[in-house]
């Protein structure tokens, strides 16, 4: 599963694609604060979509709104041609804090999809076998999460979102509650796994370096109120080297684009003189 | 409270360099308990203590052995009023329990049970729960059914109020999980409530218990006609009987103990702690 | 090889209002609380009146404020014996936990802070916390017989144990870390007294005071029963069984709850909101009797 032994994929999601996922002129307000002022996107089957935009500009509610979790306030939002009604087996999550069930095993867990489709204990766990391994939790089966490591966590958080084959998966910030380390670690171990997974991936992700390494195509949101600023297609195969100079340059576009947001968004933290909500909060 | 709760010794505690095998642990504690003992029993032997007030334990001991055998007054007195004590107890605990979880989760989940019956039970859970026994006495009569049934009272508001918070405080993403897996109603009920408020069950239990123990003694001590524990020591007021006093005190206090702590400890750390779940205190 | 699109035109505004907006209003929360109450005494009337309760074991609201009313008026025959009765239980529990108090939180400070002598009385400490405090009450019939000094040293032991325990969990649940701030910028003993370990242990000194309070009361209705010779609510109460008084058991009952609400919200309430709400988010599990 590293960066060196794996094969050279080709490009996904030439622009032919079908969409699979559409947003207009979608708007939210989170207690009585304007969130999201317009945000107008085609995400298409199969792409793997990153979204990065300053802190509170609310990129991790669209992610709730494309979950079902959330309803907009204005706008329209569907998949597969249907409008989005509530959360549903079609579309997967991972969270930032992993939320997992700590009285269940991490196989268990991982089964849980499975589970509650009422598919048979012994096929359910064959399913998980598969992504157990892509994951990197072979051995781990019959651990409870409360003695797992952050990153170890995660990747069942993630095993548990791919077993029962939802259409799209939806990663909230999926690095955000680990260290340094772990986080480049699990990004380069697990660049593989989403080519394997093969489905439409949304990323939700404050960081830069992230989003070029893995997505294909980048969206960056403007401060609050958001609005979608720039979309910019990384047309690299994978695996994506860091210290690739074409990499390097769609970083730094990127880069420009948000700290340009960032600033604004600074600016009017102090203006209003009102503590910013946490991050995880009204985004 | 500070997250790094830690002793606030500048100096390391002496008795961890003592050696921290478990059984010195608990050798110390049992000494920190019956050095106090001891030196009642001397400061009573050598007559600086008023043995009528305050009999030297070796007396209340020997009254404790005497009343527990056949030649007892009542004949196997002690075990047979422990055992009434428990009994009903255990009775007014498990109504409590299933009852208080049933409601505990239908206020917790259900809007207008909340707002309906929260009030209510804000309003009724300050009366001292003997308060009621008067009337519980005028209608079940001096009987093992009040006192069950103040046990009830003081145990149920407690598992109730547990078992709201636990459902209050339950991280909504769980729900979320479930919900983006295609799980029904029921299926969320079964999986993800149900184990999510079983360490706030056990709780409730745990917290429960002690008020309810606390509500036993003094119930028995105003409607027990003739068994249990406070009954007992009540009864050898009148008489000034004041081993059997002491000895009572003596009983109440251990078995309290061992049912708020050694008890529910077990269980919580059977399922609870397993969990990686933390409950205060 | 610029591929960045501007996507959407940052000059059109098609913000439109917020749906949820609503103006405050002040008071619903005291109207939502009330409302169940009130519907639920206007049932209890019903059911009293209509034959479908017993009189005799249920009083309906009504017969209850009467006979409060009755309770109340200093014409009648026994002077409105109602008010000496709330005035004598309020000052045996006050008495009897601020002495508790006075006693408890200076023990507390001290073996919080000294690891040994905690190690020495927590056992003993951890033996008598669950111990009910009326279970005291046959030794201070016999000491003292009935009357005001048994039950204030009745209450006095209800509240001293969860007073003592709750100051000395918040003496040691004080971090190492704070106390080395505070060294680190050269305080004196006094300096860490009032600057570390009073706000410190602050919480959770309340949150023990309010349990302590509620113990003490619930003790009080207790040992009255057991040991008062002429006044207080428990004794009200337990007198009226003799002559089969429903109604005045219930007026004292009421007024034990309405007390006791008002102890937890009007005493503790505004405490907590200055100290513990304001530096800390709590998430107590556990009812606060």
């Amino acid at each position: 599963m590293s960066a060196d032994s794996a094969q050279i994929y080709p490009l996904r999601s030439n622009g032919a694609a079908k969409p699979k996922i559409v947003a207009n002129g979608i708007q939210k307000y989170f207690g009585g604060v304007l969130a999201m002022e317009n945000i107008s996107c085609t995400i298409h089957e199969r792409e793997f979509v990153a979204i990065i935009g300053p802190s509170g500009c609310g990129k991790s509610t669209f992610l709730y709104l494309i979950a079902g979790f959330e309803k907009p306030t204005y706008g329209e939002l569907s998949i597969n041609g249907h409008p989005i009604q509530g959360p549903g087996r079609d579309r997967g999550v991972v969270f930032q804090e992993f939320v997992l069930f700590p009285w269940l095993t991490v196989l268990r867990n991982i089964t849980l999809g499975l589970d509650i489709k009422g598919v048979n204990r012994r096929e359910a766990e064959e399913k998980a076998r598969k992504w157990i391994r892509l994951t990197g939790l072979s051995g781990f089966e019959d651990a409870y999460p409360s003695t797992l490591s952050g990153g170890m966590k995660q990747r069942v958080a993630i095993a548990r979102a791919l077993t029962y084959d939802p259409e799209v998966l939806l990663l909230d910030e999926p690095f955000g509650a680990l260290d340094v380390q772990t986080k480049n670690y699990m990004i380069r171990d697990l660049q593989n796994l989403w080519l394997e997974a093969n489905r439409t991936i949304v990323m939700i992700t404050h960081s830069v370096s992230e989003a070029v390494l893995m997505a294909d195509r980048v969206l960056v949101l403007s401060s609050r109120p958001s609005r979608v600023i720039a979309d910019v297609s990384i047309r690299l195969p994978h695996p994506r080297d860091q210290r690739d100079p074409v990499l390097r340059r769609y970083e730094d576009e990127v880069t420009a684009v948000l700290s340009a947001e960032v600033d604004k968004a600074m600016n009017q933290e102090r203006q209003t003189h009102r503590p910013y909500s946490s991050p995880g909060q009204a985004q | 409270m500070s997250t790094e709760t830690v002793d606030a010794a500048i100096v390391r505690p002496p008795l961890a360099q003592l050696g921290s095998s478990r059984a010195a642990i608990l050798a110390l504690r049992l000494g920190s308990i019956i050095v106090p003992l001891l030196l009642w029993e001397l400061g009573a032997r050598l007559g600086w203590i008023n043995t009528f007030l305050f009999p030297p334990p070796s007396k209340i001991l020997a009254t404790l052995w005497s009343q527990s055998g056949p030649n007892g007054n009542p004949p196997w007195a002690i075990p047979i009023h422990v055992g009434r004590s428990l009994i009903r107890l255990l009775a007014g605990v498990a109504l409590a329990v299933v009852i208080g979880t049933i409601a505990g989760v239908v206020i917790g989940l259900n809007r207008w049970a909340r707002a309906i019956l929260r009030p209510i039970i804000s309003a009724l859970m300050p009366v001292p729960t003997l308060a009621w026994t008067p009337v519980l006495l005028l209608v079940m009569g001096i009987d093992d059914r009040t006192t069950i049934f103040v046990v009830f009272l003081a145990a149920v508001f407690e598992m109730i109020y547990t078992i709201v918070a636990g459902i209050e405080m339950m991280n909504v993403k769980l729900f979320w999980v479930a919900e983006s897996m295609g799980a029904t109603r029921l299926q969320i009920f079964v999986r993800v409530i149900i184990p999510a408020i079983f360490p706030y069950l056990i709780t409730g239990m745990r917290l429960g218990t002690g008020y309810a123990w606390r509500a036993l003694i003094a119930a028995e001590m105003l409607a027990a006609s003739s068994f249990g524990l406070g009954f007992m020591i009540y009864d050898a007021s009148e008489y000034m009987n004041m081993d059997v006093i002491y000895g009572g005190v003596m009983l109440i206090a251990v078995l309290g103990f061992l049912l708020e702590n050694v008890l529910i400890g077990r269980l919580e750390s059977a399922t609870t702690e397993k969990w990686g779940v933390q409950n205060e205190r | 090889m610029s591929q960045v699109v501007a996507v959407t035109d940052p000059a059109a505004n098609r913000a439109q209002p917020d749906p949820e907006k609503r103006s405050p209003r002040f008071g619903t929360a005291f109207v939502a609380f009330m409302l169940p109450i009130i519907g639920l005494l206007v049932l209890w009337e019903i059911a009293v009146r209509s034959g479908l309760a017993d009189a005799t074991i249920l009083p309906a609201p009504s017969m209850i404020a009467e006979r409060a009313w009755t309770l109340l008026d200093p014409t009648h025959p026994g002077h409105g014996p109602l008010l000496g009765h709330i005035a004598v239980s309020l000052w045996r529990a006050l008495a009897s936990f601020v002495l508790a108090c006075l006693v408890a939180i200076p023990i507390g400070f001290l073996l919080g802070l000294s690891p040994t002598a905690y190690g020495a009385f927590s056992p003993l400490l951890s033996l008598l916390l669950p111990l009910p405090a009326v279970a005291w009450t046959p030794i201070f019939l016999v000491a003292f017989g009935q009357g005001d000094l048994t039950i204030i040293a009745v209450c006095f032991l209800g509240a001293f144990f969860p007073v003592l325990y709750s100051t000395i969990q918040g003496v040691r649940g004080i971090g190492r870390h704070s106390l080395w701030v505070v060294y680190a910028m050269g305080a004196t003993p006094l300096d860490v007294f009032h600057r570390v370990l009073l706000p410190g242990a602050l919480p959770a000194l309340i949150s023990g005071l309010k349990l302590g309070m509620a113990h003490s009361w619930r003790t009080l209705v207790a040992a009255e029963m057991l040991a008062a010779l002429t006044h207080g609510l428990g004794f009200m109460i337990f007198a009226a069984r003799s002559y089969m008084d429903v109604s005045t058991m219930f007026v004292g009952i009421v007024c034990l709850a309405v007390i006791g609400m008002l102890i937890e919200h009007a005493v503790f309430g505004p405490l907590e909101a200055i100290t513990i709400r304001r530096w800390h988010a709590t998430g107590k599990v556990g009812g606060q009797r």
